[in-house]
């Protein structure tokens, strides 16, 4: 059955309240009646008695009226006899209509008792009376006496019996009562039941469904053909299936239980765990993602991942579900794509090269002079040797693109300068061309790879001054409109049908097949150009008019201008240090060091003003120079250390060597003691120590996407504040925005290479001592490590170490640079015992 | 004086093609190697202003080749450039790890080929 539907349970409902409503309406109403009626049997029961009781009375009075005849005469006695006895008889006769049945009879018996004795015993008393037959009459009135003792003992015995009904009317009516009210009271807990079973029937039964369908769920689960696995909030396996095992080639029980790291690669473990605890932490499951996994026999599988997170009944994050697909085999088709695509590619150059160049010592009149024809003839040649190269070239490049392997190095460019440069370049074939080339440049900025830039304008305008018509004008400008800006190629060409204009950016699409060939296109220039464009999150289209011309429009964002502007060199806001220093000199020399070092500097006289102060700005750490002798030193610093707003403040002392200051205790609560004057690195030292220094600042310059995940979770993990330059030139400019403490760098990268970075940082005073970490994939000569030294250099060879010595390496320098809180003596600073 | 430049390809017919454009176009000396093992003999005897070294070679490699050029001490510091027609981002890199100097790619024009080499190794032109 299925289940309720939501408006059938409201109908449920409502039947369920009415119909209860007029069973009850029902109930009661026949309770009422019945009431009624048994009220109105009382009633006449009642009256029953209570005539009954008349007519007994009047018996009696027919007795009294009998034995009065000695008193009273026989004419009154009989007078009064008769009156009693009309009476009687028609209050017998009333009483009569009132009852039925033995009771009817019984009144009968009496009725017919009573006349007898009038007639009899009665009258024959008053008789003898008349008579005068005195002793006669008393005993036939003893008899008559007798006689009557028994009817009215019948009338009473009727009562009796009339009144034993009424009670037992009258309790029975208490009973209907009680029970109406019971048989009300039952009612309703027979409807409360019913809506209770129904709800329980109806929870029974989607709960069924629901544990049918958790078992389809889990029959899916467990037979679908792509491995899944449940985690729990630590990362721990919680549920498999089938193809999950197949997969690793695990049985279940190897499998649960397990942190899910535990089956990574062992150079990836930990990364992968951070990874998952962060993503359980932060409850955002990533888009999907490629792992590499090892099976029990120990070969790799690369799988693409899609995860959602699993919540439990209230809501919260209970785990993570995972679907993995196996795409071990995709990868390695790829490879041996790229492999092939790189191979074949070289394989095609090679004869190339010697065609080309033989045809062009040749053409460049080198090898002796050529005959006119024979120098047609050889430009052919060369060119179509050229256009085989360029053909060569666009397929790599247009399959390395969608195959995701060209990462797009950005950086802010200046459109106007690109349009120009562009103009530059395509300038001499326009000339060939008899075509006008005019470049309209256009002032803005926009993220983006200037090289793929610049070949998506000089592939647009090489195919307008393809096809304009020799005296014609092709143009190159833009507008800024909002958010982006719109950049135009427009040819007077002979146009591009309607039905063309989406279909020319298809790889290999011509718009006649006759013409652009002959030009010597590759039929990849408009593919390749929406390729960069995507890249650029931008759009590329066409508009034309037969007839009449093209354009090529290309939509690019903007680059506001406030996120190229540069990042002031000082420390993040909040680094204040607030500086009590009598001596002008030192002072002056502190306050220079520390705004060296980034931090704000606030000045005081110690005593109640450094107080006061100290509570107003709430520095990050306070310098507080001392004289050795004065009290009032160690009054300021008590003051500090009283004061609930400045208590948490780390104050480091400058102390004289002369001076006989007292060592410290960790009473004092003094975060570190410098000498006086101090040298700025210990300074800086101290100040890290004491927990005012800045987070360390990294740039990791790596454009490997995997490594640098490894390398920058490593930094996270040690808390540095980290940044990831995927190329030479971002690294540079990142190095320039703000100067790192650090700098890995892998020499290896595909712009320019690490060389020419280092060389690029030499050259900024700022930068040219930066601390450098240097990873690179082979061996370094000396003559290489000499031109890859900033400041202090170190070098690891990518294949001589792995990750964790690699981290090993890294804290070690990290600590070195800025020494973290455990460490403790040196020469002239030194930190103070815990408590401080 | 002129300059005098290895250039090392397994392909006779781009050393020849190589050669005349050296020669004809820039007035080098130009010697050449089939290999990279005669290469290193030449390198050691002849001592070039500058090598032009292949990559795709059968027996040993361009790479290989440079490491053993780096490894001997008469060899180590004659420039090195790599003429090759692996272009992919992926050689670029393994190259630029070696430490040559620079990259000409295969085909390369004939008539500015010693321009293209001046300007990588900073000779005037």
């Amino acid at each position: 059955m299925t289940l309720i539907t939501s408006r059938a349970k409201i109908l449920a409902v409502l039947l369920l309240i009415l119909i209860p409503l007029v069973v009850l309406g029902i109930v009661l109403e026949a309770n009422v009646e019945r009431q009624r009626a048994a009220t109105k049997e009382l009633r006449q029961a009642f009256e029953v008695v209570s005539l009954a009781s008349t007519l007994a009375g009047r018996l009696a009075d027919m007795q009294v009226s009998v034995e009065g005849v000695f008193i009273t005469g026989e004419e009154v006695a009989a007078r009064e006899l008769e009156r009693d006895y009309v009476t009687f008889l028609v209050g017998v006769a009333g009483l009569r209509r009132m009852v039925s049945g033995e009771r009817a009879d019984r009144l009968a018996r009496i009725e017919d008792g009573v006349r007898a004795w009038r007639q009899g015993a009665a009258s024959a008393t008053l008789l003898a009376i008349v008579r005068g037959r005195w002793p006669e009459g008393v005993r036939l009135g003893r008899q008559a006496r007798a006689e009557m003792e028994n009817l009215r003992e019948g009338m009473l015995g009727f009562i009796r019996a009339q009144e034993q009904e009424l009670a037992g009317r009258t309790s029975a009516q208490d009973d209907a009562q009680q029970r109406a009210v019971i048989e009300g009271a039952l009612v309703v807990l027979a409807i409360g039941l019913g809506a209770g079973l129904l709800l329980l029937v109806g929870r029974i039964r989607a709960k069924r469904v629901l544990v049918e369908s958790e078992g389809r769920f889990r029959a899916l689960f467990e037979a679908a053909p792509i491995a899944y696995h449940e985690i729990d909030t630590a990362g721990v396996v919680r549920r498999v299936n089938r193809a999950e095992c197949d997969l690793l080639d695990y049985g279940p029980d190897d499998l649960l239980g397990k942190a899910v790291w535990e089956f990574v690669a062992p150079e990836l473990r930990e990364t992968v765990r951070a990874a998952v605890l962060r993503k359980l932490a932060l409850q955002q499951p990533l888009a999907p993602f490629e792992r590499e996994y090892v099976r029990r026999d120990g070969t790799r599988v690369t799988v693409e991942i899609h995860e959602n997170l699993i919540h439990d009944r209230a809501g919260h994050v209970a785990g993570i579900r995972s679907a993995l697909l196996n795409i071990t085999e995709r990868k390695s088709i790829e490879r041996m794509k790229d492999e092939f695509v790189s191979v074949v590619s070289h394989e095609l150059r090679t004869p190339l090269t010697s065609i080309r160049g033989a045809l062009g010592l040749l053409a460049g009149g080198l090898l002796g002079p050529v005959s006119e024809r024979g120098q047609r003839m050889l430009g052919i040649a060369v060119s179509n040797t050229d256009r085989l190269v360029r053909l060569i070239n666009d397929i790599l490049d247009i399959e390395r693109m969608e195959s995701g392997k060209i990462v797009a190095n950005k950086e802010a460019c200046n459109l106007a300068e690109l349009l120009v440069q562009a103009g530059e370049v395509m300038r001499p074939m326009a000339e060939k061309a008899g075509v006008t080339l005019t470049v309209v440049p256009l002032a803005a900025h926009v993220w983006a790879d200037p090289d793929r830039l610049l070949q998506v304008f000089t592939n647009l305008l090489s195919n307008a001054i393809k096809f304009a018509p020799a005296a014609s004008e092709v143009r190159l400008g833009g507008v800024l409109e909002g958010e982006e800006v719109l950049l135009r190629v427009q040819d007077q060409g002979r146009g591009i049908p309607p039905d063309k204009l989406e279909s020319i950016f298809e790889r290999f699409h011509q718009v006649d097949a006759s013409d652009s060939r002959e030009k010597g296109g590759s039929g990849l220039g408009l593919a390749i150009c929406r390729s960069i464009v995507a890249q650029h999150a931008g759009k590329i289209w066409a508009d034309s008019v037969l007839g009449q011309g093209s354009t090529l429009c290309v939509r690019l964002p903007v680059l506001r201008r406030a996120s190229v502007s540069r990042v002031p060199l000082s420390a993040p806001p909040g680094r204040v240090v607030l500086l009590c220093e009598e001596d002008p000199e030192v002072r002056q020399s502190i306050q220079g060091m520390l705004e060296r070092g980034g931090y704000s500097v606030r000045v005081s006289e110690a005593g109640e003003d450094a107080v006061q102060l100290a509570r107003a700005e709430r520095p990050a750490a306070i310098l507080l120079g001392f004289l050795a002798s004065d009290r009032d030193d160690w009054t300021t610093l008590g003051r500090l250390k009283e004061e609930a707003e400045t208590r948490e403040i780390p104050v480091i002392l400058l102390s004289s060597p002369a001076g006989a200051m007292r060592p410290l205790r960790s009473s004092d609560r003094v975060a570190g003691r410098l000498l006086r004057p101090p040298d700025e690195e210990n300074l800086l030292r101290v100040l890290q120590q004491a927990g005012a220094g800045r987070t360390m600042q990294v740039v990791v310059v790596e454009d490997d996407a995997d490594l640098a995940q490894i390398l920058l979770a490593i930094f996270q993990r040690h808390g540095a504040a980290v940044r990831h330059a995927a190329g030479g030139r971002e690294a540079i400019r990142l190095c320039q925005e703000n100067p790192p403490d650090l700098m890995v760098l892998d020499v290896g990268l595909p712009d320019g290479d690490g060389f020419s970075v280092v060389e690029g940082l030499r050259g900024d005073p700022r930068l040219r001592a930066t601390p450098l970490v240097v990873y690179t994939g082979q061996d370094l000569s000396p003559a290489d490590r000499e031109r890859l030294q900033l400041g202090q250099t170190e070098f690891f060879t990518k294949s001589r170490i792995s990750s964790e010595e690699l981290e090993g390496h890294i804290v070690g320098l990290m600590r070195r640079l800025v020494p973290n809180q455990g460490e403790r003596e040196s020469e002239d600073g030194e930190a103070c015992p815990a408590g401080g | 004086m002129a300059k005098r430049v290895l250039l090392v390809d397994d392909e006779p017919d781009i050393r020849e093609v190589a050669q005349v454009s050296l020669e004809m176009v820039a007035g080098w000396t130009v010697l050449t190697a089939r290999s990279g093992k005669e290469a290193i003999a030449k390198a050691i005897a002849e001592e070039p202003d500058a090598i032009l070294l292949d990559v795709m070679m059968p027996d040993m490699d361009g790479p290989t080749t440079f490491g053993r050029l780096q490894a001997e001490p008469k060899t180590r510091a004659i420039p090195v450039i790599l003429l090759t027609a692996k272009v992919s981002a992926a050689d670029q890199r393994r190259f630029a790890d070696l430490g040559v100097r620079g990259m000409i790619p295969k085909p390369f024009d004939p008539m500015t080929l010693a321009q293209q080499v001046e300007r990588i190794l900073g000779w005037a032109g």
